[in-house]
């Protein structure tokens, strides 16, 4: 790369840039950068297109891109043979789902829909839009470059299940969506240098034996879990959510799946996250918890190469006693999901000392329920296989978390402002968008394309995530 | 810049005036192939230069290329961009020069018309859908190619 002449860096920064490099004028530069499908350009009054601050189009196309405009009014990015809607078009035929679906899905303009069918130019935005749908970087559209590991993970989607167990295109695209959110927080967390949290373990390839069951390994790896986390002997988790995205740097992905599905754990190379069901039974907390235990499990123990087959777990696997499971795979993920949220010792501890003080069996349930947050038939399975000498009742039904325990798990994502913010791009995801934006790393208008709302609602977005960016404790 | 440095003028010699520039095969829709055979040209007060942006003259310059300042001398244009022969199409341009630029398709538009009656078929990039003052640097979406006036 030849030396950047202070003319050239004058005439793309702008004069009342400061510093020798395109890196420092980047930094202090007032000027904006317009990409489209097949160009960058200096921002002018009224463009409409999608816009980038001068730091962060210099980091995704580089100097040799950029320094065509000290000379020319627009600078071409696309490398030959490459074309962002030939891109798109791949992915939607390797994900097996129809053009309409993701459209739709995507919320794609009127004059996008226009654009493909007419084989027109199509606005950014809306390339954009499609990209992070289909789980690709739309960074990278059009530039040739090899798409990140989740944009392959995600084409295994279609290949999950058979007949009535396949996914549905909508659930496709929800997971492509996932993978596309797992990959971006990834990607803020390395351009804000947070710190990863390097889990200390190998994988556990060990799924039981005639010896030893799938489930009673799976026990032994709670307790080395929670023992590595310094977790209290026998004390409740208080919050999943934070324990696996603050401590642990693991994204967790809330999407909307048919009511069966519990979540999944997506896994290529280095780029993990846990998608989890807002929909259906997760809609109690304390089964979302079960659930996020559950693909913990997966996530921590299971081997790189069972991970990348992306297993999509359903309530009814997840709610049944682990010993009743066949799977030993699911059966591990199972107990070591009800031990890690309440050791089995104190859970019987807690049960005896309500029953043996005159209390009825199920008010002994309610009681490791309270204690632990989880829900009933994890709190009776658990109890009944600790105390098989108790005649333990199921857990008694229609009881409801608490406000409290909602709120350290939903926080942030049940609520904000704008409601527009999808869940997908709630949560830890969007404090990430937040913090970027504030280090200047991003433009308004990235922020808009990350949340996936209107330029106009911004402004109420960050001001929301600043409220509980001041909220949220440090982990612990 | 003069004749014998390779330009060439096509208010006195009309569509023959290219023949000596390369034609290439297909529109240039990327980066790369946007720099092959690219040729440069402002419409003047009294010509209408033409000439190979990165040809023997531009490339004994310093920056290995012409810019359109080498073609007016320095001095005012009408209008300014860049163009490529398309083997068996006719003559692609638009509108990106930083200097003499035309900023809406109208302008352009009357440009296209200048070539057309030179005797050429000519199709324009147009303008950028996401920043509607600025030009397109390649071929994007499907062309429109008019017949010579």
């Amino acid at each position: 790369m030849s030396i950047a002449s202070s003319e050239e860096l004058d005439a793309v920064f702008g004069l009342e840039s400061e510093g020798d490099t395109p890196e420092e004028r980047s930094l202090t530069s007032k000027r904006e950068f317009v990409r489209s499908q097949h160009q960058i350009s200096i921002r002018q009054p009224d463009a409409p297109g999608r816009w980038f601050r001068a730091n962060e189009i210099l980091r995704l196309f580089g100097w040799e891109t950029l320094r065509v405009l000290a000379a020319r009014p627009a600078s071409p990015v696309l490398r030959r043979g490459a074309d962002p809607v030939s891109d798109l078009r791949k992915q939607i035929d390797a994900l097996g789902v129809s053009e309409g679906g993701v459209l739709s899905r995507a919320n794609v303009s009127e004059v996008g829909k226009r654009a493909l069918k007419s084989k027109s130019q199509v606005p950014f935005a809306d390339l954009e839009k499609l990209a992070q749908h289909l789980s690709l970087d739309s960074d990278l559209l059009g530039l040739g470059s090899e798409q990140p590991e989740v944009s392959r993970l995600s084409v295994r989607l279609r290949t999950i299940g058979s007949g009535p167990r396949a996914l549905s295109e909508a659930s496709v695209l929800a997971l492509a969506e996932a993978a596309w959110v797992i990959g971006r927080q990834h990607a803020l967390q390395n351009m804000l240098e947070h710190p990863t949290y390097n889990w200390p373990h190998d994988p556990n390839s060990d799924y039981g034996s005639s010896m030893t069951p799938a489930w009673r390994v799976g026990q032994r790896l709670a307790e080395l879990t929670r023992e590595t986390l310094e977790v209290q002997p026998g004390a409740p988790i208080e919050s999943m959510t934070r324990l696996l995205e603050e401590r642990l740097n693991i994204p967790v992905v809330h999407v909307r799946l048919p009511k069966e599905f519990a979540g999944a754990t997506i896994a290529s190379g280095t780029l993990r996250g846990i998608v989890v069901n807002q929909h259906g039974a997760n809609e109690n907390v304390w089964v979302r918890r079960m659930t996020l235990a559950h693909e913990l499990g997966h996530y921590l123990w299971d081997s790189q190469e069972r991970l990348e087959q992306l297993v999509v777990d359903r309530h009814a696997d997840l709610q049944s006693d682990y010993s009743n499971i066949h799977d030993p795979v699911e059966q591990r993920a199972n107990s070591f999901a009800v031990e890690f949220l309440a050791p089995r010792t104190e859970a019987g501890d807690v049960y005896k000392s309500i029953v043996n003080s005159g209390s009825s069996g199920s008010e002994g349930i309610e009681a490791v329920m309270r204690q632990f947050n989880i829900g009933p038939s994890a709190a009776s399975h658990h109890v009944r296989n600790e105390l098989p000498q108790f005649e333990v009742p199921p857990g008694p039904q229609g009881l409801q978390p608490t406000d409290d325990i909602k709120g350290l798990e939903e926080f942030s994502v049940s609520f904000f402002d704008p409601n527009d913010v999808p869940e997908s791009r709630r949560g830890r995801f969007a404090r990430l968008v937040g913090e970027a934006h504030a280090a200047q790393l991003i433009s308004d208008d990235t922020v808009a394309a990350y949340l996936s709302i209107p330029r106009d609602k911004v402004e109420t977005a960050l001001t929301f995530i600043n409220t509980i960016q001041e909220a949220t404790p440090s982990p612990s | 810049m003069t004749s014998t440095d390779g330009m060439a003028d096509l208010e006195s010699s009309g569509n023959r005036a290219l023949e000596g520039f390369n034609e290439v095969g297909s529109e240039p829709r990327d980066r790369e192939s946007a720099e092959q055979s690219r040729l440069l040209w402002v419409v003047g007060a009294r010509d209408v230069p033409f000439a190979d942006e990165a040809g023997p003259y531009g490339r004994s310059l310093a920056g290995g290329a012409i810019k359109h300042s080498n073609l007016t001398g320095g001095s005012d244009a009408y209008s300014g961009g860049e163009a490529w022969r398309i083997k068996g199409k006719g003559l692609l341009v638009n509108a990106s020069s930083g200097r003499y630029g035309a900023e809406c398709e109208k302008e352009l538009n009357e440009v296209v018309d200048i070539f057309r009656h030179a005797g050429f078929s000519v199709a324009s990039m147009g303008f950028d859908l996401d920043s509607p003052t600025t030009p397109n640097a390649v071929a994007v979406g499907e062309l429109t190619w008019l017949r010579p006036l």
